[in-house]
């Protein structure tokens, strides 16, 4: 197993796994939440810079969608909803909140 | 624990939208609340330079109590739990560990202060008082909501140099401001996590400023200012943009995607995947490939 430094550090392992799941959970939860807000109705541009843009909580807005006025006003409810439940994942660490949907954890 | 405190108090941020002014459906009311106690920015009010300044006060103070928490969150209780790789940063820097309380202070201190600085840059530049300080708080929590549906459109020239030397600011890891205040000015030009985000963030700057100036013709300040303040807004996780940069289109868009993914330096108030955990990727990938 090769050794990974960082700033002349040694990263643990446990950190890398940590790192790596947080990175694919980000992707996954990228193009997971684009499918549904394409199916209220929201072209794929604008659609997938509002999950973009509302997951790294950046709030900025790119699409045809938003051309108009620079909000997201012309969004449909149902987007609206992804876009705020993004929102929350991107902030709190996805882990946070995948946990809780997990079955396991209610087992416990 | 954090989810249910950032969920319950967008519910009662969002009272104000829902029941007074903007007159939002209770969905859009939340809407922007999350975004503004997610210091992301993103709005559904139209008309905001119309709105009662009351309301868009409101919307600042959201922005900047979120950014705060956030800053806290990450300095140190993220450390403490084992996910996400942050456990790095459990023994750089933070050799105070265990005291929580004056660490929270220190950062709190840091916060006001750098607030209460941009406030006044952008007084100096010219902003009203009620623009300032939504502006200000908006800037350093990288929360984005201003008080004008064009952003920062009405500031443009002076307020493009400003608001990104702010943004940068209040995207940089808090740590290193509480060694610099102790006299250790070497640490932070010494953060490689710095380093890395202020070169990549001018990379992309570069890129998209060069293909703009040959593609549409515009002169090279202009050009250069566009690009800087918009790609430090999207990268810091701030949000405010100015002119036509968002039609700019095609190349652009592109190079935009990255940084907004990246977004800036762990252990500030700015979100996305934050370049410490990209420059760890890398590293190991180059690892396991050699």
């Amino acid at each position: 197993m090769a050794v990974v430094l960082y700033e002349e550090r040694r990263v643990e392992n446990d950190v890398l796994n940590g790192l790596i799941m947080f990175f694919s959970g980000y992707i996954l939860i990228l193009g997971l939440l684009t499918v549904p807000m394409s199916l209220t109705g929201v072209d794929t541009v604008s659609a997938l810079f509002a999950v973009w843009t509302s997951l790294g909580n950046v709030g900025y807005g790119f699409g045809p969608l938003l051309a108009r006025t620079g909000t997201f006003i012309d969004f449909p409810q149902g987007a609206i909803a992804i876009i705020t439940l993004a929102m929350l994942l991107g902030r709190l660490g996805l882990l946070a909140i995948m946990v809780i949907l997990l079955p396991a954890f209610w087992r416990r | 624990m954090t989810v249910g405190i950032w969920a319950v108090l967008s519910l009662f941020g969002a009272l104000p939208f829902w029941l007074g002014e903007p007159n939002l459906r209770f969905s859009a009311a939340y809407f922007e609340a999350v975004s503004g106690a997610t210091t992301t920015g993103a709005t559904v009010i139209f008309g905001l330079d119309d709105l009662p300044a009351g309301m868009n006060l409101w919307r600042g103070m959201l922005n900047w109590l979120g950014g705060i928490g956030i800053a806290f969150i990450a300095m140190i209780f993220l450390p403490l739990m084992r996910v996400y790789g942050m456990q790095f940063f459990r023994t750089e820097g933070f050799d105070t560990f265990g005291k929580a309380l004056p660490r929270a202070r220190d950062i709190a201190r840091v916060y006001v202060l750098l607030t209460a600085l941009c406030i006044y840059a952008y007084g100096l530049i010219g902003m009203s008082a009620l623009d300032a300080v939504v502006n200000g708080a908006a800037t350093i929590a990288t929360g984005g909501f201003s008080p004008s549906d064009i952003s920062f459109q009405k500031y443009f020239g002076a307020g493009g140099y400003v608001g990104t030397v702010f943004m940068l600011l209040g995207s940089l890891p808090y740590v290193r401001y509480l060694q610099l205040v102790r006299g250790d000015a070497r640490l932070l030009w010494h953060d490689e996590q710095a380093c890395a985000y202020l070169r990549w963030l001018g990379g992309a700057v570069v890129l998209v400023a060069v293909w703009h100036h040959f593609h549409s013709g515009m002169p090279w300040e202009p050009a250069f200012r566009e690009a800087m303040f918009n790609l430090t807004s999207i990268m810091s996780s701030t949000g405010f943009f100015s002119d036509s940069f968002p039609a700019w289109g095609g190349f652009m868009l592109i190079v935009a995607f990255v940084p907004g993914m990246v977004g800036a330096c762990s252990g500030s108030s700015a979100a996305g995947l934050r370049v410490f955990r990209v420059q760890v990727a890398l590293v190991a990938l180059r690892a396991h490939l050699a």
